[in-house]
């Protein structure tokens, strides 16, 4: 029996197809600028037991295996790196299996949406803190948690998915299934906290950007979500770098999330902001030209939150130039943000203004609180330095956005805005990688790596060769021929 | 390639459009307090589930065929004459809620349903569209101007030769529509008894041929475009200037197809429940006996969606109803569709069925007796999907209710 007959005994032939026609819609993720490659078999398996088979078939046939969510890589991530590539879309296996109130977990199949899983917990008067990433409307679980992912909400307060992850099943590339977090014991049957019984071996799973295993089951903290909230949109006209980075720091000194209630804390540097007003995204902000932050905290008592509302007013106040709101009206964006899922969405309208001759390749990075203003300004430099390089691949660089982590550092949504122009694509594709390498001299974290974040990173040698060796023998255990994500980390 | 794919060629731009960050596969917008965040996209949730059976996929269709990735084949088309064409992508892909925030991809890709439609109509072109079901179906119409296997001469059986609504003169022609003509003709009557009662001047016309939606909905544009030329030519002489439709399809054809195709249309299209509820409005029609028992209301995507009616049927409801009347949790912009529309009732019957009872569930979930709608198209969807599921709750044309009611 063939590879492709193997797999359809496992999913019928409803859940599996090798026809160019429908194989070839999963040639992108959101990147349109590295290579777009379709893969030989899409298939769409329902349960760990489905995956496990399928991995076995494609071990047995020593076929690549790539494992995608809601197919929402910005950095190749998502698509097939070589064309014999079994595609395993994971967002059949979309169940909640179980919401233990007791012990406020919630357990779900990784194939499931960050907003999918939210809806049936706001009913519950629960969330799960970290929304996920920007793209929380249809990115899976598996693959937040497969990226250290932000922005689609609370990371102020919550910080990265991943630190809310309380249990894990993983396939590996053996076929075999293992389950991290307390259910590392047998005799354990509701996973309730991460550590334990030994070393933190979940961790080899997060973040590792689809490569240790395939995530099928998965097991988050979920958090009851406060009643009351509020959030102010102040502007700042000049000097916003280095303001807003003494308005995060007094925040801090006063407690940040734990004492403040702070659910999310964003700053727009001003070209970004100039992007949004220029092209009309935000009327209400009219021409305004410096730097825009926003914050948004929670309550679960009202009192405190208008305790905390005057605190946090008082010292944005004392830096800014000047309030834009209070009202949505009047360019407060934050009962949007908050109240309507602006948080899934905020990214995605910045996406949409790309129109059909621009996209974005995205240098995300994650940057201690202490350097923020300088790597704003070091963006700015860098962009300045390869001004002739951008203008001939009629390319942009820049910072969409910083939003705050809930402890010391932040997110940087930066990247390049490049012309999808066929005959650019490669020297863009020089560009973005020259700006992933130099953030990683500039000591900042990639979390997000996808295909080319992750070659950076071993290319620049960035990896310590006995780190690398490390990583390579871990990879090397858990699935020993490879099979899953190849070329990611150039395994 | 692009000389065969000619409409989509000039969609490039559009298509290109689509950054391909997947709302459309899964969430519909509302609030914290509220939301609704379900599977919009009946295609990807009743269908396999793959990315080309919800809009991102289809745009990466598009484009890999005018990148000559592939080839265009019946395969391909059967997977895209799978969309039902309720727009509900087009409505998740605007994902501002905030009036404050206006730019966004539908502006730059405008309208999904009409590139859908285009791809359609381009695969019709390269000889791998429609589907064998609607060759034969519009082979039917050629001859007897009807998608029902019906001849035409009976088109308006129904109803007593000497009727005084099948003379000339009047304000409105009444466009019966096939459905409505040949499948549920007591809708048609129904109209006509109220219309009568308040003394509407209403004509008819036995030369009237299917709308052509079906045409239109599957990229058949020949076709469509006959059916619109000759139902523009029996309008100008019928001689009236105001159009009356009861079938959503009908009056979406009719209010936004026929302008592009027909460069003099000058009629004014309105739906029947447009006309009912400024009736009710000005008390030319008078509410006697309240109906009794919760009502729920399904929004047809022809004509909540597409053509953005949501107030004339609610107004009604609250005029005729006795006990509540309770929205399902997906209503008006955000409303699931039934699974009839873009030619899907007649391409995959089943899967249009299990679509409806979907909506049928939805509609238990409200506790109602009477789930009404406007559309006879998804009335019959529904109607049959209450059998499949063996449900109890009354499915209704709003007119029906109307009728009982005065």
């Amino acid at each position: 029996m063939a590879l492709y007959d193997e797999l359809v005994k496992i999913v019928g032939n409803k859940y599996c197809t090798d026809k160019d026609y429908i194989c070839v819609a999963y040639s992108r993720g959101i990147d349109p600028c590295l290579p777009e490659i379709t893969p030989q078999i899409v298939i769409r398996p329902e349960s760990t037991e489905q995956v496990a088979e399928i991995i076995k078939i494609a071990n047995k046939y020593k076929t690549p295996v790539l494992p995608r969510g809601g197919g929402c890589g910005l950095m190749g991530g998502s698509k097939p790196i070589s064309e014999e590539t079994i595609l395993l879309d994971l967002t059949r296996m979309d169940k909640i299996l179980d919401i233990d109130e007791e012990n406020h977990a919630v357990t779900v199949q990784c194939g499931i949406s960050w907003s999918r899983l939210n809806a049936v917990l706001f009913d519950k008067g629960y969330y799960t803190g970290n929304m996920g990433p920007g793209s929380g409307l249809t990115a899976s679980i598996g693959g937040g948690l497969s990226h250290h992912s932000g922005g689609g909400g609370g990371c102020a307060k919550y910080g990265k998915c991943t630190e809310h992850c309380i249990g894990l099943e993983v396939v590996l590339g053996t076929g075999d299934v293992i389950t991290l977090g307390s259910q590392e014991s047998k005799f354990i049957d509701n996973p309730f906290i991460r550590y334990g019984f030994g070393p933190d071996l979940m961790g080899i799973f997060l973040g590792d950007n689809g490569t240790m295993g395939v995530k099928t089951e998965a097991t988050l903290n979920m958090y009851r979500k406060p009643p009351y909230y509020s959030g102010k949109t102040f502007y700042i006209e000049d000097g916003s770098y280095e303001k807003s980075q003494q308005i995060v720091l007094e925040m801090m000194r006063l407690g940040w999330s734990k004492e403040l209630g702070i659910y999310d804390f964003f700053f727009y540097p001003p070209p970004s902001v100039m992007g949004i007003t220029t092209d009309g995204l935000i009327e209400s902000w009219g021409d305004i030209k410096g730097g825009v932050f926003f914050y948004v905290h929670e309550a679960f008592d009202e009192q405190v939150l208008n305790r905390t509302s005057e605190v946090l007013e008082k010292i944005s106040k004392k830096y800014s130039t000047r309030e834009l709101g209070p009202s949505p009206e009047k360019g407060n964006i934050t009962d949007w943000f908050y109240a309507e899922q602006g948080h899934w969405q905020i990214f995605h309208n910045l996406f949409s203004l790309m129109g059909p001759d621009y996209f974005v390749a995205t240098t995300e990075f994650i940057c201690p609180i202490s350097r923020y203003p300088e790597m704003l300004h070091k963006l700015d430099k860098w962009e300045e330095d390869h001004h002739e390089e951008l203008f001939d691949a009629e390319a942009e660089s820049g910072v969409g956005h910083v939003y705050m982590l809930n402890h010391n550092c932040c997110y940087f949504g930066s990247g390049i805005n490049a012309t999808t122009d066929s005959d650019l694509k490669e020297d863009v594709i020089k560009l973005w990688k020259e700006q992933l390498q130099f953030l990683l001299k500039e000591k900042m974290v990639l979390y997000m790596c996808g295909q080319i974040g992750s070659h950076v990173i071993v290319d620049s040698r960035a990896y310590s060769d006995t780190f690398y060796n490390f990583f390579k023998n871990i990879k090397n255990v858990v699935d020993p021929n490879g099979i899953i994500s190849p070329g990611k980390f150039r395994f | 390639m692009t000389e065969k794919l000619k409409r989509l060629s000039q969609l490039e731009e559009r298509i290109l459009s689509c950054i391909g960050v997947g709302d459309c596969r899964n969430a519909l917008k509302g609030p914290y307090s509220k939301p609704i965040l379900e599977l919009s996209c009946p295609n990807m949730e009743h269908g396999s589930g793959f990315e080309v059976n919800f809009a991102r996929g289809r745009f990466s269709l598009a484009r890999a065929l005018l990148d000559g990735r592939i080839q265009p084949s019946e395969g391909l088309a059967e997977e895209v004459y799978q969309c039902t064409l309720c727009g509900s992508c087009r409505q998740v892909c605007n994902n501002c809620a905030n009036p404050d925030l206006i730019v966004n991809a539908r502006e730059n890709i405008e309208d999904h349903i009409d590139i859908w439609e285009q791809f359609r109509a381009d695969l019709v072109d390269a000889g791998v569209a429609p589907l064998p079901k609607h060759k034969k179906m519009f082979s039917h119409q050629e001859e007897e101007h009807n998608p029902y296997f019906e001849k035409h001469s009976e088109r308006l059986n129904w109803i007593p030769k000497d009727s005084k609504f099948l003379k000339p003169g009047g304000e409105y022609l009444f466009f019966v529509g096939c459905t409505s003509a040949y499948r549920l003709n007591d809708i048609s009557r129904t109209f006509l008894e109220i219309a009568d009662q308040v003394d509407l001047k209403i004509t008819m016309s036995p030369d009237e041929w299917c709308c052509g939606s079906v045409n239109f909905r599957t990229g058949v544009e020949k076709l469509g475009n006959e059916t619109a030329q000759h139902n523009f030519e029996i309008f100008k002489t019928v001689g009236i200037k105001k159009i009356i439709a009861t079938c959503a399809g009908c009056y979406r054809t009719l209010k936004i197809d026929y302008p592009k195709w027909l460069d003099d249309w000058d009629f004014e299209v309105l739906h029947s429940i447009e006309v009912i509820d400024e009736l009710i409005q000005n008390k030319k029609i008078k509410i006697k006996n309240k109906i009794p028992g919760i009502i729920t209301y399904h929004d047809p995507c022809h004509l909540g969606r597409h053509a953005e009616i949501y107030d004339a049927p609610r107004n009604v409801i609250e005029a005729i109803k006795q006990d509540d009347f309770v929205e399902m949790r997906r209503n008006k912009e955000n409303a699931y569709c039934c699974g009839a529309g873009g030619g899907v009732k007649s391409g995959f019957p089943e899967f249009a069925v299990e679509i409806a009872v979907e909506r049928i569930k939805e509609a238990e979930e409200t506790g109602a007796e009477w789930l009404t709608s406007t559309c006879p198209f998804c009335l019959i969807n529904l109607k049959d999907a209450v059998k499949e599921a063996n449900s109890k709750i009354k499915v209704v044309d709003l007119l029906e209710l109307v009728k009982n009611a005065i």
